[in-house]
């Protein structure tokens, strides 16, 4: 076997092995990428998410609907717009109150006003704004787990 | 710029012998680092005989057993996090557990597949623990001072099937509910099986409280017992001088020189020489006789085997799981029997016996069958040491001519278990008559 | 090694297939197809496809997990209606509402439509495989989950139909007289169905309608004729599988969405034909409770002798002038009473009122065959329990216990002196009456004549039954039999009790039932049950005929002779089952 010889198999059994061992790295990399979502979950045994509220069943423009459940509050902007705005204190996740002047924190007194923006106490941020959606059928969907600027509003119709 | 070239490559160096302490070329020196610089390879010696790696020698048996061992550990350990050993009812009238298969089914990515692994690999682990047991048998690899190892290797094969009958009953499905509580029925008759029952069930009969035992002992007590003994059983390999083998002749081809490398003096330890003879032997002489020539390093032949092993576990595994499902029932239901109530197949052939007699085919058969292959080699030695004539000592000698009566009574062993399980998966239906398999109706037996 | 390499690059290789392969069929569930086609087909383009889950808060703790949504994506929306199944939407339950008050977005699919709502494969979601105990209730099937939330003891709920349909039904066909349900019947007749949906499937249901000894192989329920109608059937099994334990509303929370009804508790209170035919019939009368539905299994003439009704238990045209008022009446209150082994219900609530209105519709049947010819008698009065050809197979034997009689030439050329008797004065104890109100003599003597004449034609040799008189006390045993010749003693009950046991068991039964292990291997007729007290109590079954029965077997029945017992054997056998069938023993 002369040396050129040898370098060529050498080299062989180098491609040979590099691919084998790199499409063993992939398959660990896709393992890996299924395992997280194996853990990740995907529904709900809680209060969900998401929930959906009929059109029919909007607040007059103007004015407000509560979901004590859900912590939410749905605000009627105009004919066509609405915006959701999360009733959880951005301090440390109690429930605010609405009152006269916006919103009122009942554990370590932050305040906010009628859009959320903190005006005292220990609140760091604005309140969250909500995604919300138009679905099938008539219904609107909003998402508490998003987190949006304040005055984002929402087609309805 | 050359000096940051220098000193770049100084950098490197040093973080990659911080890692590898080694490099990857082809000296006898640096194949034998490999092998003891790491802690999943030091497991095995630096230098093996080179009929290890043969195919015939092991056909990867044991290798493959111990593989489905961590392939279960592994896929088990991830089924832990979506599975409640409880059987409460809930407002849907599914007991928790039986809920739980059902999620694992539906909304957990990739849940079917890791429980079709888990399952399938589990009935092979309990079929491949017996064909390792054959293999061991028919090559004589249980004499020659490995006996005890032997009857280790039998405690690890009953862990094995207590393993996956504990498993059984988790899914908490008529299939588990019945097939376990058959299984529970046949420990009564044993003397003092009421008792060992009592301990398992923790209650009069399989219930809630079963489950909880169960899955305990499944998840927890079971492995680390198994694991350790595991430890004991590669230990002893190593300790007996490796796999066993009968006495090299000289007439046998000797590994020739390239097999050993060439030594480039280029590696950091700068004194380092590698010589052929690199372990201490017994004997006076250097060149003490010619199995020394037998011998070959380990690296990288045995491990590429190894590893083309377990590729071919996972790809073989990955295909069943993916055309085949684990079997789910309805949830279980203790008023209502499923009929044929079969018991997990690895027990249908003592199922089987026990339908002939209870007493007999309970206790007194699967007794002898059991405790007489746990002794096996101690009754072989007994008779080497009362009986002159019988001399049958022949380690690693596939069907040495010897010992054909004794490999032929296994052998017959083996087929009388294989013959029963068929006929109690494949021949058995409604009340345990007698049908054509494909007659057969589902219940149990898988 | 590079063989090895490349076995191993092999090896790799079809492990990452098989591994990709697994995660391609995870990353396209079957639920995503169906919602990128509804998406698709309602042009809504940043819909986001994911599993929709539905969390039913169950009022005793817990949730009730329904993911069918995931596929079933289309079934509250109005705008779907027209789409393919499975995104289209659901049509409205309430008939007639503007807006259906069902929301499936809070109570899911699986609350009504059963099946496996965690699944989310079709075949595991809608129930169908192995063992899963509440497969897919299709279409108005669903109605028996009405009852889930909403109570339905009574009264009517709109949009459930077939449910309220079958619940007439339960009461209409007499199921109640066997059957309990809680709330609606009490008698231990026949298994309960008060959580007989929540133990059985539909299709178990409705198959052990059908044809009720196809999952209880020895099931006693008869068959009845309406089970050919697909609808009473679905809408029986229907309610049946609507009785569950199992409710998602405790039992004395206030019914959801409806009023219940003001309480109907009226009985009838005074007796009057048409209180009785519609008690005969199963239906309500005039708003009272009160039900009854003898129809479903007995028969009856008109003027015209055109037969109406159910083919299981005797015809009923004549039975009143037959057994008298009170026979009829004891016997609707306790059908064994007279009967040892009578199936019949036990109507045991019933009140005098009741009572007498049926027996006063009973009366009101008069039909008779004017004639003189044994044939044409034969065909009215005895067809449906002896049968065309004389066996004892006529339409309404197998549900008789003891079954008719089969005039098999042995027994007729044995038994001849007995006929008129037995015709006469009927054998009680069973269902054979008394015909001499109905029947006069001549009619009588045709019919024997009749019976005689069949029986015996094709008659393969001449037949001839053995005289035995019985023998007295202080008798010697009889010459054939190889004892030691004693002299014979009154019979006693506890020696004749061992010997029972030691030879009649097989057939007669341990108890003396006539159900022994081997009755059900035998051929028409079956083993005398030795308890029947009104059997052995009536003046023709005398000590003699027992001794000839047992010592020269019965012609024409599987029961043999026994001339190896000795004398005194038989005679304390006698005694035994004297001792059993006395007026104060106790069965």
């Amino acid at each position: 076997m002369s040396d050129k010889e040898k370098k060529g198999s050498s080299r062989r059994e180098l491609i040979t092995l590099g691919s084998a061992f790199g499409l063993m790295g992939l398959a660990a990399a896709a393992t890996g990428g299924a395992l997280f979502k194996y853990m990740f979950p995907v529904v709900s045994y809680g209060t969900p998410q998401k929930f959906l509220v009929p059109v029919a069943d909007l607040p007059e423009v103007g004015d407000e609907l509560i979901f004590e459940k859900q912590k939410v509050v749905l605000r009627r902007q105009t004919e066509k717009e609405v915006a959701a705005i999360s009733l959880v204190c951005t301090h440390l996740g109690c429930t605010v109150n609405r009152v006269e002047t916006g919103f009122q924190c009942p554990c370590h007194g932050s305040q906010y006003d009628s859009d959320g923006i903190v005006v005292g106490g220990p609140a760091p941020k604005t309140l969250h704004w909500l995604q919300v959606r138009k679905v099938p059928g008539g219904q609107i969907e909003i998402d508490t787990g998003t987190s949006l600027p304040d005055n984002t509003f929402f087609p309805v119709v | 710029m050359n000096e940051l070239i220098a000193m770049a490559r100084e950098f490197g160096n040093k973080l990659y012998y911080s890692i590898f302490r080694h490099r990857f070329d082809n000296t006898g020196l640096t194949k034998s680092k490999i092998m003891f610089s790491n802690v999943l390879l030091h497991i095995q010696p630096v230098k093996i005989h080179k009929r290890s790696v043969k195919f015939k020698t092991t056909m990867g048996l044991g290798l493959i057993t111990f593989y489905l061992f961590l392939v279960l550990t592994l896929t088990g350990i991830l089924l832990m996090f979506h599975y409640v050993p409880s059987t409460a009812i809930g407002p849907d009238g599914l007991p928790d557990a039986y809920s739980r298969m059902l999620n694992l089914r539906s909304n957990v990515f990739w849940g079917g597949f890791i429980r079709n692994m888990h399952r399938w690999a589990a009935h092979g682990m309990v079929a491949f623990v017996a064909l390792h047991m054959l293999r061991v048998y028919l090559s004589g690899a249980h004499r020659g001072g490995r006996e005890f190892n032997w009857v280790v290797g039998c405690i690890l094969g009953l862990l094995t099937v207590f393993l996956s009958y504990t498993g059984y009953l988790l899914p908490w499905d008529q299939l588990a509910f019945w097939g376990v509580k058959v299984g529970t029925e046949i420990a009564k008759i044993a003397p003092g099986g009421a008792i060992i029952r009592g301990i398992l069930l923790g209650d009069a009969d399989v219930g809630g409280e079963a489950l909880i035992r169960f899955y305990v002992l499944h998840v927890a007590v079971l492995p680390a017992v198994m694991g350790f003994l595991i430890a004991v059983h590669f230990f002893r390999i190593r300790k007996d001088g490796g796999l066993a083998r009968p006495a090299d002749t000289s007439k046998e081809k000797q590994i020739p020189d390239e097999e050993f490398g060439t030594v480039k003096n280029n590696s950091v330890f700068k004194a380092a020489r590698s010589y052929k003879l690199v372990e201490i032997v017994k004997g006076k002489e250097p060149k003490v006789n010619e199995e020394v020539d037998q011998m070959m390093f380990a690296w990288p032949k045995l491990i590429v085997r190894e590893v083309m092993v377990l590729l071919g576990l996972v790809a073989f595994l990955s295909l069943v799981s993916v055309f085949f499902d684990a079997p789910l029932e309805g949830p279980a239901d203790p008023n209502h029997p499923t009929n044929p109530s079969k018991a997990p197949w690895y027990f249908l052939g003592l199922q089987e016996l026990v339908s002939y007699h209870g007493f007999i085919g309970g206790i007194v058969i699967p007794g002898i069958l059991a405790g007489g292959v746990m002794v096996l080699p101690y009754i072989e030695i007994f008779l080497e040491s009362f009986s002159r004539t019988y001399r049958k000592n022949i380690p690693g000698v596939w069907f040495a001519r010897e010992r054909n009566l004794e490999n032929a009574l296994f052998i017959c062993m083996y087929l009388f278990m294989l013959a029963l399980i068929i006929i109690g998966v494949y021949f058995r239906g409604e009340n345990w008559s007698i049908v054509y398999p494909w007659e057969h109706v589902a219940g149990g037996g898988h | 090694m590079i063989k090895d390499y490349r076995v191993m690059l092999a090896l790799a290789l079809a492990g990452f297939v098989l591994l990709a392969l697994s995660l391609a069929r995870q990353m396209q569930p079957e639920w995503a197809k169906h919602q990128k086609a509804y998406y698709k087909q309602l042009d809504t383009a940043d819909a986001v496809v994911e599993i929709k889950q539905v969390n039913v808060n169950a009022p005793q703790g817990g949730i009730v997990v329904d993911r069918c949504q995931s596929c079933h994506v289309g079934a509250s929306n109005p705008d779907a209606q027209g789409f393919g199944q499975p995104i289209a939407a659901h049509p409205p339950i309430v008939p007639g509402l503007e807006k259906d008050p069902h929301d499936f977005g809070k109570m899911g699919c699986a609350v009504c439509h059963d099946g496996n709502g965690r699944a989310l494969e079709k075949h595991d979601a809608h129930g169908e495989y192995h063992g899963w105990p509440h497969p897919l209730l299709a279409g108005k099937t669903a109605q028996a989950n009405c009852n889930r939330c909403h109570a339905m003891e009574s009264g009517t709920l709109a949009g459930a139909e077939v449910y309220e349909k079958g619940r007439e039904l339960f009461l209409e066909k007499a199921c109640w007289g066997c059957h309990t349900i809680a709330g609606i019947s009490t008698t231990s007749q026949a298994p309960e169905l008060t959580d007989a949906g929540g133990k059985f499937t539909f299709e178990y249901l409705e198959e052990s309608i059908v044809e009720p000894s196809a999952n209880i192989k020895n099931s006693k329920m008869p068959r009845f004729d309406w089970v050919h109608e697909t609808e009473t059937v679905e809408a029986l099994a229907t309610y049946l599988k609507g009785q569950q334990k199992n409710r998602l509303r405790s039992a004395d929370s206030a019914p959801i969405g409806y009023q219940k009804p003001p309480s109907i508790e009226q009985r009838i209170a005074s007796p009057s034909v048409d209180a009785g035919r519609a008690l005969f019939a199963g239906v309500a009368y005039e708003g009272s409770i009160s039900r009854g539905g003898c129809i479903n299994c007995h028969a009856f003439r008109n003027g015209d002798g055109d037969l109406a009704g159910g083919q299981i238990g005797p015809e009923l045209t004549w039975s009143l002038r037959a057994r008298g008022r009170t026979y009829i009446k004891e016997h609707i209150l306790n059908s064994r009473s007279h009967v040892a082994d009578s199936i019949m219900p036990s109507f045991k609530d019933y009140n005098d009122a009741e009572l007498e209105s049926l027996v006063a519709y009973l009366s009101t049947f008069d039909y008779k065959a004017d004639s003189d010819d044994g044939a044409k008698l034969y065909d009215t009065y005895c067809l449906s329990c002896h049968g065309e050809n004389l066996d004892g197979k006529g339409a309404v034997s197998t549900m008789l216990d003891p079954l008719p009689r089969a005039f098999r030439y042995q027994f007729v050329e044995s038994y001849e002196t007995r006929f008129k008797e037995s015709i006469r004065n009927g054998i009680k104890g069973t269902a054979m009456p008394m015909w001499k109100n109905v029947l006069d003599d001549k009619e009588i003597d045709a019919l024997i004549a009749y019976i005689k004449e069949r029986s015996l034609a094709g008659a393969p040799r001449h037949f001839t039954r053995l005289e035995a008189p019985l023998p007295r006390p202080g008798d010697p045993e009889r010459v054939d039999f190889k004892g030691k010749g004693l002299e014979l003693e009154a019979g006693d009950p506890a020696r004749g009790g061992e010997a029972y046991q030691a030879n009649c068991t097989a057939c007669h039964g341990k108890l003396g039932n006539g159900k022994g292990p081997n009755a059900y291997l035998l051929e028409h007729p079956l083993p005398r049950n030795l308890l029947n007290k009104e059997f052995f109590n009536q003046p023709a079954v005398t000590d003699e005929r027992l001794y000839q029965s047992i010592l020269l077997g019965v012609p024409g029945t599987p029961m043999p002779a026994h001339d190896h017992l000795r004398d005194q054997t038989i005679l304390d056998i006698i005694a035994f089952i004297r001792a059993n069938t006395t007026e104060e023993s106790v069965q």
